[in-house]
């Protein structure tokens, strides 16, 4: 008898353990999907939440697909993350839950003047989690960045920060996948800086406003999220990253910086540059490159001077000739190759250069001097950020053209033989 | 239920002993060991099982020359009160377990996974499932710890597999870490963490002979160890020494952290089972031994009416701390001084017992 009633009971337990736990709807429960973070007047700050509305994406029933706004943001000022939180029941009428957020987006004011007590405390807090992506609006509001997402073709606004951040490394490494726990990491470990991909509200009135010119024998400009000149579609843009200093926004990386930054820590998987013809500057030659191998990094202390010397394999595949000479064959080849070399050498070089004018080791080479150091104090007894600053850093790029795509020589054009 | 507890074989002393000495890997503890040892602290349940190897061994070399469970040996080399204050000590040494592993276990789940449940409703559903598996005994403890062996194994694993993608290798250097003695004393202080392993000489002749008591401890508490060093190097691989040592659980940290994709993410829920299920099994042994160890000496002919009285007295002593951290330093006190106590001087006096007892008698036969 005692075992049957156990049964039952263990039975009736069963049907408890469903997983209802807070026996709330899903339409009781505000989902907030993005959270914007901006400066406000008196120490305080502006919290922007997007908040999901399933019903719109799922449709009334029998209907089948969404209709209307998928999506409200909602802006709150407040003394902390947390007070915001509790105010937004002042005018939403369901619970929110912060455990889905995808991006947190900081306005490019309040990064500068500093992030790590802001965010800091987030990871304390169980519905945050280091898998979000972080990013800071450039030349503009966080709030404005929620508001002016608006994609074409994703249906949710989180849907296209996370394509976007997952494409990064296979669409050029003109923006990086920046995770916030990475971000956290780096403003607690000795070396490396904190990086945060920027996310700009671009006019979309084709109007070219380069953030520096092509570096030669590179064709392409270099540009921010704001200034790349486009036309329709999202307004929102993903493009370089806002590099830190002891938690501070200190400045920012272009796109093709940023794309060096992708290749050095080895998050690049492929992307097109199109470089000046050796035998024919005024042309250009389309190459889809990708890593040959991973960076090689080796590390030394001479003199009491840092030193690093970077080896990269890349490797091409050319996919346009304007010129029509025939660089598939053996000399012309090693050409090409040596022009792309130099080409990632000097931009390599130069984005280091600019990261080390303001001590920010965003690529994380401190950490190859761990092997020279036994104790972990002795590694973190170093001034890293200083020393980042004084590093003797050299560059080797060596490049393989592989394949010429579908064509096995090139014939010349008629009337150019 | 007769405090005889059956026969049980390898199989069953291997489910135990890694059950028992497993469940602190998804506490603080590997959190407050990176914390002291930094970038070494992964060799720290290495250090600590070589230890516990050592006296383990001598303990064996004692149980065969002697005869019955640890309670009779004890009888033979020290007599009969002594025994009972051995009993007595390993009884609330298996209580306290039990009592630190309660109370953490379930204001972990309140932080993880029912944020908003009443504490002492989580503590009592903890406490009435550990009611049901101690009154069934512990055969089947044994083959449910069994079974679940490969699962609980299998899914770590799958946690570590998934989080590789934030792995640096770098985080594992300087390899020292705080320094190799640091890490040898730590280790050390740590070696109570086995303490669960003496259930199998004081259930001693129920897992038939010695060499299977020495096989299931080297396999099952060396599994647990072996496992448990990967989780912490894990951990130092995707957080570093700097968050790794912050963390109040970093296994469900590592968990939360997956995402391989859209679709491959949030996969944490999936591991709370895992670990709420090491948790109320170990919680249950515990209860089981303290219980064995009071009817043992009293030769009791069933354990089941104490087994609700224990499991009420541990959960009133779990709520007793005012919070949890008091009870991460409790355990951490209890951990390197009466667990130590409890791992080294019973089966180190016995030894030396033993020592002296052939050295007597061999002596006698010369004259």
């Amino acid at each position: 008898m005692p075992r049957l009633i156990l049964g039952i009971f263990l039975l009736l337990t069963a049907l408890l353990l469903a997983g209802c736990n807070g026996s709330r709807e899903t339409d009781e429960i505000a989902y907030i999907t993005a959270v914007g973070i901006d400066s406000a007047p008196e120490g305080k700050i502006k919290v922007s939440y997007r908040i999901a509305q399933p019903a719109a994406l799922a449709g009334e029933a029998g209907k089948g697909g969404g209709g209307g706004r998928t999506t409200e943001v909602l802006g709150i000022v407040a003394p902390s993350l947390a007070i915001a939180r509790d105010e937004l029941g002042a005018s939403v009428a369901r619970v929110p839950n912060l455990a889905h957020i995808k991006a947190i987006v900081i306005g490019e004011d309040l990064a500068r003047q500093g992030l790590g007590d802001s965010l800091g405390p987030l990871m304390r807090f169980r519905e945050f989690r280091g898998s979000m992506f972080i990013l800071v609006a450039k030349g503009t509001t966080a709030e404005q960045v929620l508001r002016q997402n608006k994609p074409i073709i994703e249906k949710l606004p989180s849907r296209f920060v996370e394509g976007m951040m997952e494409n990064a490394s296979v669409t050029g490494g003109y923006h990086m996948q920046t995770f916030f726990h990475h971000f956290y990491l780096r403003l607690k470990a000795a070396g490396g800086a904190p990086i945060a991909t920027l996310i700009g509200v671009n006019p979309l009135t084709e109007e070219d406003q380069p953030s520096a010119g092509p570096t030669s024998p590179e064709k392409s400009y270099e540009y921010l999220p704001e200034k790349l000149p486009r036309t329709a579609g999202n307004p929102a843009t993903l493009l370089g990253v806002a590099i830190f200093y002891h938690g501070s926004m200190v400045g920012v990386l272009t796109d093709e910086e940023t794309r060096m930054l992708s290749i050095l820590v080895n998050e690049f998987e492929r992307g097109f540059i199109t470089i000046e013809d050796p035998l024919e500057p005024s042309r250009g030659i389309n190459v889809l490159m990708r890593p040959g191998s991973s960076p090689r990094i080796d590390t030394a202390f001479v003199d009491g001077r840092a030193v690093v010397r970077i080896h990269i394999l890349m490797e091409g595949e050319v996919t346009s000739i304007g010129s029509g000479i025939n660089y598939e064959d053996g000399e012309y080849r090693t050409l090409l190759e040596n022009q792309i070399s130099q080409l990632f050498e000097l931009e390599m070089t130069q984005m280091l250069r600019h990261t080390q004018e303001v001590n920010a080791d965003v690529a994380n080479l401190s950490k190859y001097f761990r092997p020279h150091f036994a104790r972990y104090q002795d590694f973190r007894s170093i001034d890293w950020d200083n020393l980042y600053s004084q590093m003797d850093i050299q560059v080797e790029v060596e490049t393989k053209i592989r394949r010429f795509g579908l064509m096995r020589n090139t014939a010349p054009l008629r009337g150019k033989e | 239920m007769s405090f005889h507890p059956g026969r049980m074989g390898m199989a069953e002393g291997i489910g135990l002993t890694f059950l028992v000495t497993f469940p602190r890997i998804f506490l603080t503890t590997p959190a407050i060991s990176v914390d002291a040892v930094k970038n070494l602290a992964w060799a720290t349940p290495l250090i600590a099982f070589a230890a516990d190897l050592a006296v383990f061994y001598m303990l064996f070399y004692a149980q065969a020359r002697l005869r019955g469970d640890l309670f009779s040996q004890c009888e033979q080399c020290f007599g009969r009160p002594v025994a009972w204050l051995v009993a007595i000590f390993y009884a609330a040494v298996f209580m306290l377990d039990a009592t630190l592993l309660l109370r953490q276990f379930a204001e972990n789940t309140l932080l993880t996974a029912l944020p908003y449940a009443d504490f002492r409703f989580v503590i009592i559903w903890y406490a009435f499932f550990v009611v049901i598996l101690v009154y069934f005994g512990i055969e089947g403890l044994a083959r449910a710890s069994y079974l679940m062996l490969p699962w609980i194994i299998f899914s770590i694993f799958l946690v570590l597999a998934l989080a590789a993608p934030f792995y640096d290798p770098y985080n594992l250097l300087p390899w020292q870490g705080a320094g190799v003695g640091e890490a040898a004393k730590r280790g050390l202080l740590l070696a109570g963490l086995n303490i669960g392993g003496v259930l199998l000489p004081i259930l001693g002749p129920q897992f038939q002979t010695v060499k299977t008591q020495k096989v299931a401890f080297v396999l099952g508490a060396g599994g647990s160890t072996v496992v448990r060093s990967v989780m912490v190097a894990g951990f130092i691989l995707a957080f570093g020494v700097a968050e790794a040592g912050e963390k109040t659980l970093p296994f469900f940290e590592l968990s939360r952290l997956v995402y391989l994709s859209r679709y491959i993410q949030r996969i944490e829920a999936t591991f709370i089972i895992i670990w709420v299920i090491v948790g109320i099994l170990s919680i249950a042994i515990n209860i089981y031994m303290a219980l064995y160890l009071i009817a043992r000496p009293l030769k009791l002919p069933s354990l089941r009416p104490l087994v609700p009285v224990m499991a009420m007295i541990v959960v009133n002593m779990a709520i007793l701390p005012p919070d949890v951290m008091t009870v991460a330093q409790i355990d951490s006190m209890l951990l390197t001084t009466l667990f130590n106590f409890g791992i080294v001087v019973v089966p180190l006096a016995l030894f030396l017992a033993v020592l002296i007892r052939r050295k007597r008698r061999r002596l006698r036969c010369h004259a």
